[in-house]
């Protein structure tokens, strides 16, 4: 494992494997210097992932020997055998452990380490707080299960925030106050990326369809809505 | 969500052969059936989710003669842009467009909104909380309970539950035909109130997909309270054929899509203004709301008049 | 009416006219980059390796009690760790009363009676994961004794209800209020004056439970580890989330406090909480987290509870009926109310845990008006329902806005008119707030009888408008600590979790106008070790504790130009702060940085001269709201909602405004569609999902215009005042949908099947 200096974005690029980003900036308190160009985060390459087993704790360096043990130690285990999903997500591949009922969200907490993107507000499908990009577009990632995404392209806020083509995007997000509390915004935001790549220069009406399965409870649908159209604007001026 | 093992399906054929013994149940898009096991609604688990999105080649969407066959995997967002549906089963495009949210459109599918379970509350409080008649109990809590979203056109074999599938009575009304992996059946048969199921589909039968004859004039309006997210409280399709007859079919009002032979009547001289407001007090006049929700028959022959109105 | 009240600024430089920060737009938020991209944690976002999950039983009853528990089962199930009951020592020795806002009748942090569908009760479990803790749970054997149960106050209330709490009140369920129960008091003579009045009306209003609906499902985090400054007790550290806003009253306090531990043995993970309108609850999990997570060594729990689960955070019913006497010329001449509220399960608001009380709809705001007879009875009762949590609207206007359209309706009258005929204290607030907003929202062009318009497609077309206060408060010191770093930057931190409202940024703007330091040299940061740090109230901290770091701009300021001015050699009236540079007055091309003029700091602890909340007319607003009704299906449109708001002075427009814009959206929903609804035979909550409790999409959100208006007559940093509570009002909508129906609709929301209704009484 090492501690390297890298840059805020390749963090939210590369990811972190379970848990580890909760270091500084995992827990969210990361802040106390505005908008950081760079921050120091813990990151390790997918060969150092640890598969666990999910009874009694043992590790095992490959999957495979995972599956050994579980069979050999556990049969009667009612967690079933632990399946191992190749996910990739902003980019990068990243190899783990999940259960076969794991939703994405879950997945992306409890074993990808990027937990801020897409938030669990209702868990059914009602709300879009936990939107992501599946081969670039929008799905739920508390309705669909981790395993199903095998093979497919995963964009997480983070990643559609630490691409610099969308910095716009960012920054006019930031400049129109579209987080009140802040809690759904991820989820708008993945939306909006898919909105601008859709419609180019949307307007008001094809922003509010768009964005009508994302419950907001501070009501700050009319900010994203010039957020998105002047991002939307800057980015086709080149900006 | 407990433990269960996941199949991904090679084939529908497959898919149903695993199904078979009642553990493994089938999963689409998924956005039905993984709230249900998270509030484990029921007092059985499947032991086997069966996902059926892995099957290749099952969601086209294609012209076959005087028909449009549609794949069941068909994803919502695609049935309600296909040219082919707007051009010759507007009434479904419609209906794919206004089911649930644009995301829930993407990754949903035509077979999964068919095959949705119904919405009601009763039925849908987490740990099997109401034993209802769907799930074996002996009565159903809506009767006498908090009915305001409940049928108006009375019970199917005692569940007040309605269908509030956005897509069914828009199938029901352009005449089109399920293919299971057993059967072919009208839509008008397929649906209903059995046991967990909204439809007549057996353990071990698989959606393939849909046969929807081409229908020059269809169209489709649904009434909720919010423009997005919301199932329907009434919604409605009517259909013109090349016959000239028009079928009403209403939605929300009764365990399965109803069909209104009393609106049909009514405006089986021709569509005008004043035979479809006709047609609107023809299909109400058999309501039978319960204590909460004669609001219902108001909206529904609002929905009718104006749904034929549509086509004029 | 007509009268005037005065200004009452009472700080340094409140009377200052040229701004450089202060009121202009484009400053991004300092969380906003994290909370857009993700990076901001909620609580619901930490994991680390090795997190255990904590559940607690439900109670599947209306309400029940426990008369036998069995957890041996439970206790084999693979990959549970611990499973506790309420016989617990620990747990039954944590207070039951929660800190800050004590109300009547305390439970237990875990009993062994259920006081609502989905009450926490019993057996707490922890495990390896969810899955493991519903197994575990589903293990207990629970013997049930289920009791009686009612969910509507206005049955609670009837003679001969069951008594649903008899330890607090043997004879009926009516109980206590912050205030003493029940509330009664007359001024002038009502009888009398009802005798007078040239009409009299009776009135109803309602509103059934609603859900001020938090964003993030509770999952309270905890895991206890060594004290990294090695305190040499040896005690560990406690890190757990903070769900609130204050920090006076927080699961921080609960925990230590339950521990006989101290604050700063205690530490909170994230500032992101997401949204809570004045609704402080905080379910058992905030206590129980580093309770069970202790009991385990120290690892990391997260206690979790469903969206489901998360419902009972309600605001509560209240039902009035009032006879109103008014006058030919539109005045109110007497007014006999009688009110039905809801109190929670014990009995008062805070009983799960926090909880405070706002003053429902009542009486309260004829005080505000020139009416001379007054007469209201308000009572609190007892139910089963999950109540726990306070109103976040000023809902003590709805009466009396209902009241003025009434009286609007009988007479022919704009209810614009009846509000200035009304309110006893006009100018300058009310009377600017009034012209304000008739002029954006076409008030003189839109306005019609009831009844009388109708659109193009066929709906029917009203308006209305509703004067209410904007709240200034100022009832909370504020305790700001602002010291110029090494670096030459200023720093001030704060330790509340954010909800929303971008107050420490109003804060940064204060202080740079108040010092001359460019923006990016103040940096209002959180500060997680400050734990008990008093920063102030959410309802106006926009504004008023923005006066509080005015004060210590202004003295740090004088600190530095002492400073700067011996190293000039001149005195302190001779240098000022531009720009972040000492400069000589006389020639400003002499500048000096402060970095290296040394380390100073000042606190100051503090706040504005006003009064508390009976004297809160110098700031008003009026909202104005245009509806088409559908007379066929009873489908109510908002389609245009102007705001006019008295903010005194605007700090920060970007947030100020979208104040509005939230509270206006919440309005249309709790208008039209929210509500908690519960059956009536089992006590069962029925919608507790995101599809059958309907928050507005982006499509409901009607068009809204803040207009803001700004006569400096508020109690914060240059007359200014917050935005609070003041638009969720719902009754406005009604008021609206008369005027389109010419019938009222009296319950809310105001749904199809009680417009439809009210259009078929009227045409019976």
């Amino acid at each position: 494992m090492a501690i390297d200096n890298v840059s805020r974005r390749d963090f939210f690029k590369v990811g972190s494997i379970a848990g580890l980003a909760a270091g500084v900036a995992g827990l969210g308190i990361g802040s106390v210097l505005g908008v950081p160009e760079e921050a120091v985060a813990e990151t390790v390459t997918v060969t150092d992932f640890v598969y666990t087993c999910p009874v009694c704790g043992a590790k095992a360096v490959d999957y495979d020997a995972l599956v050994k043990h579980f069979e050999a130690e556990h049969p009667d285990a009612n967690c079933g055998v632990p399946q191992c999903a190749t996910l990739n997500i902003n980019g990068n591949e990243l190899k783990v452990q999940v259960e076969p009922q794991w939703t994405l969200r879950e997945t992306l907490l409890k074993a990808v380490g990027l937990s801020g993107g897409a938030k669990e507000m209702c868990d059914r499908g009602g709300c879009g707080s936990c939107t992501v990009l599946i081969d670039g577009v929008p799905a739920l990632a508390c309705t669909t299960l981790a395993v199903q995404c095998e093979g497919k392209a995963i964009e997480t806020s983070e990643g559609i925030a630490a691409d610099e083509r969308f910095r716009p995007l960012v920054e006019s997000y930031a400049k129109h106050d579209t987080a009140q509390c802040g809690y759904c915004t991820p989820g708008q935001f993945t939306v909006a990326k898919y909105i601008i790549e859709k419609y180019g220069e949307p307007t008001e009406e094809q922003i509010r369809e768009e964005l009508a399965g994302n419950i907001c409870r501070c009501g700050t649908y009319s900010r994203h809505v010039k957020a998105i159209q002047e991002a939307a604007a800057a980015m086709k001026g080149g900006n | 969500m407990k433990h269960f093992k996941h199949l991904q399906a090679t084939s529908a054929d497959q898919a149903a052969k695993e199904a078979a013994g009642g553990t493994a149940w089938v999963m689409a898009g998924g956005t039905d059936l993984l709230g249900t096991l998270k509030d484990e609604i029921f007092p059985e688990y499947p032991e086997t989710v069966i996902d059926l999105k892995t099957i290749e080649g099952m969601d086209s969407i294609e012209e076959d003669g005087d028909a449009l066959r549609i794949g069941a995997l068909a994803k919502l967002s695609a049935v309600a842009e296909s040219e082919l549906v707007r051009q010759h089963a507007q009434a479904l495009a419609q209906a794919a467009e206004r089911v649930a949210s644009p995301t829930i459109r993407h990754m949903g599918t035509l077979g999964g909104n068919v095959c949705q379970m119904h919405r009601c509350w009763y039925f849908r409080v987490p740990d099997d909380r109401f034993h209802c008649r769907r799930k074996g109990g002996k009565t159903c809590p809506a009767r006498i309970g908090d009915n305001r979203y409940h049928s108006i056109f009375g019970d199917d074999n005692g569940c007040y539950a309605v269908s509030s599938h956005d897509t069914a009575p828009a199938l029901v009304a352009l005449g089109a035909t399920v293919v299971t992996t057993k059967r072919e059946i009208p839509a008008e048969e397929f649906f209903g109130a059995h046991g967990h199921r909204s439809n007549v589909l057996e353990d071990g039968e698989v959606v393939k997909e849909f046969r929807v004859p081409k229908t020059a004039k269809s169209a489709f309006q649904k009434f909720a309270l919010r423009k997005s997210i919301d199932f329907p409280v009434v919604n409605c399709a009517v259909a013109q054929g090349s016959d000239r007859a028009t079928r009403v079919v209403l939605g929300g009002v009764y365990a399965a899509p109803w069909r209104s032979k009393e609106a049909e009547e009514a405006v089986a001289g021709g569509v005008t203004a004043e035979s479809a407001a006709k047609a609107g007090e023809a299909a109400v006049s058999v309501a039978k709301p319960l204590g909460k929700n004669a609001y219902k028959v108001d909206i529904a022959r609002t929905l009718v008049k104006r749904t034929l109105t549509d086509l004029v | 009416m007509g009268a005037k009240c005065e200004s009452i600024l009472s700080g340094v430089n409140d009377d200052r006219t040229d701004f450089k920060y202060v009121g202009t737009w484009d400053h991004p938020g300092r969380q906003s980059w994290d909370m857009i991209s993700g990076a901001a944690k909620y609580p619901t976002d930490l994991w680390m390796p090795g997190t255990l999950t904590a559940m607690a039983l439900h109670s599947p009853y209306g309400h029940a009690k426990i008369k036998s528990l069995d957890i041996s089962e439970a206790e084999k199930v693979e990959g549970v760790h611990l499973v506790l009951t309420y016989e617990d020592e620990e747990i039954a020795s944590m207070p039951k009363y929660r800190p800050s806002y004590y109300e009547f009748g305390a439970s237990p942090l875990l009993g062994d009676e259920a006081e609502f569908e989905g009450d926490e009760v019993g057996v707490v479990v922890v495990a390896d994961n969810e899955e493991a803790c519903k197994r575990a749970l589903d293990a207990v054997a629970v013997e049930w004794e289920a009791l009686p149960f009612i969910t509507d106050c206005r049955e609670a209330a009837k003679p001969g209800a069951p008594i649903l709490r008899p330890e607090m009140n043997p004879d009926s369920n009516m109980t206590g209020n912050t205030f003493g129960a029940p509330v009664e008091w007359e001024i002038g003579n009502v009888e009398q004056g009802l005798k007078e009045s040239d009409h009299v009306e009776v009135i109803e209003y309602g509103r059934p439970m609603w859900s001020q609906f938090r964003s993030m499902p509770p999952a309270y985090f905890s895991y206890w580890d060594d004290d990294p400054w090695g305190n040499p007790d040896g005690e560990k550290m406690c890190y757990v989330t903070n769900h609130a806003h204050f920090p006076s009253n927080g699961p921080l306090v609960s925990a230590y406090m339950g521990f006989g531990s101290y604050a700063d043995k205690f530490r909170a993970l994230t500032p992101y909480m997401a949204s809570r309108y004045c609704d402080f609850v905080e379910k058992r999990g905030a206590q129980l987290a580093p309770l069970l997570s202790k009991r385990l060594g120290g690892v990391p729990v997260r206690f979790v509870n469903t969206r489901r689960q998360s419902f009972d955070a309600a605001v509560p019913q209240t039902y009035i009926t009032a006879r109103i006497g008014y006058n030919n010329d539109g005045t109110l001449h007497a007014v006999q109310s009688k009110n039905v509220h809801q109190s929670g399960a014990r009995g008062g608001y805070g009983d799960k845990t926090h909880g405070h009380l706002v003053l429902p709809p009542n009486a309260q705001a004829f005080k505000s008006t020139s009416c001379p007879n007054i007469y209201s009875e308000m009572a609190y009762y007892v139910t089963n329902g999950a109540c726990t949590t306070a109103d976040p609207g000023k809902d003590m206007w709805e009466p009396v806005n209902l009241a003025f359209a009434h009286i609007a309706d009988a007479l022919g009258m704009p209810i614009t008119d009846v509000i200035m005929k009304n309110v006893s204290v006009t100018d300058p607030s009310l009377s600017a707030c009034m012209e304000a907003g008739k002029k954006a929202f076409d008030w003189d062009a839109k306005w019609h009888k009831a009844g009388e318009k109708t659109l193009e497609d066929g709906r029917l077309h009203g308006v209305a408008a509703r004067a209410c206060w904007s709240m200034t408060w100022g009832m909370i010191s504020y305790n700001i600590n602002l010291r110029m770093g090494v670096d030459g930057k200023i720093y001030m931190p704060y330790s509340e979790a954010l909800i929303g409202t971008y107050w420490p940024d109003a804060v940064q703007l204060v202080i740079a106008e108040e010092m001359g330091m460019k923006l990016e040299d103040v940096i209002v940061y959180y500060a997680p070790n400050y734990n008990n740090w008093q920063n102030g109230d959410a309802a106006d901290r926009g504004s008023t504790c923005t006066w509080a770091a005015k004060e210590a701009a202004v003295q740090l300021k004088a600190q530095i130009l002492a400073t700067g001015a011996a190293l000039f050699g001149v005195t302190p009236d001779e240098v000022d702060l531009v720009d972040s540079m000492i400069t000589l007055k006389a020639d400003p091309s002499q500048q000096m940085p402060i970095t290296g003029t040394g380390q100073l700091a000042v606190g100051f602890c503090g706040k504005p001269e006003i009064p508390f909340q009976n004297d809160v007319v110098r700031t008003m607003n009026v909202d104005f709201c245009e509806v088409a009704v559908d007379p066929e299906t009873g489908l109510v449109e908002v389609t245009d909602y102007v705001s006019a708001h008295d903010f005194g002075k605007v700090i920060r427009p970007a947030s100020a405004l979208g104040q509005i814009e939230m509270a206006l959206t919440q309005a249309e929903g709790r208008a039209l569609r929210e509500e908690l609804i519960w059956d009536e035979n089992t006590g069962v909550l029925l919608n507790g999902n995101m599809y059958d409790y309907k928050v507005p999409t982006a499509l409901d959100q009607p068009k809204i215009e803040p207009v803001p208006v700004e006569t400096r007559m508020g109690g914060g940093a240059y007359g200014s005042t917050g935005v609070a509570h003041a638009h969720t009002n719902a009754g406005l909508v009604g008021l609206a949908i008369q005027n389109a129906i010419g019938a009222w609709v009296n319950l809310q929301p105001f749904t199809p099947d009680k417009v439809l209704a009210a259009l078929a009484s009227k045409q019976a």
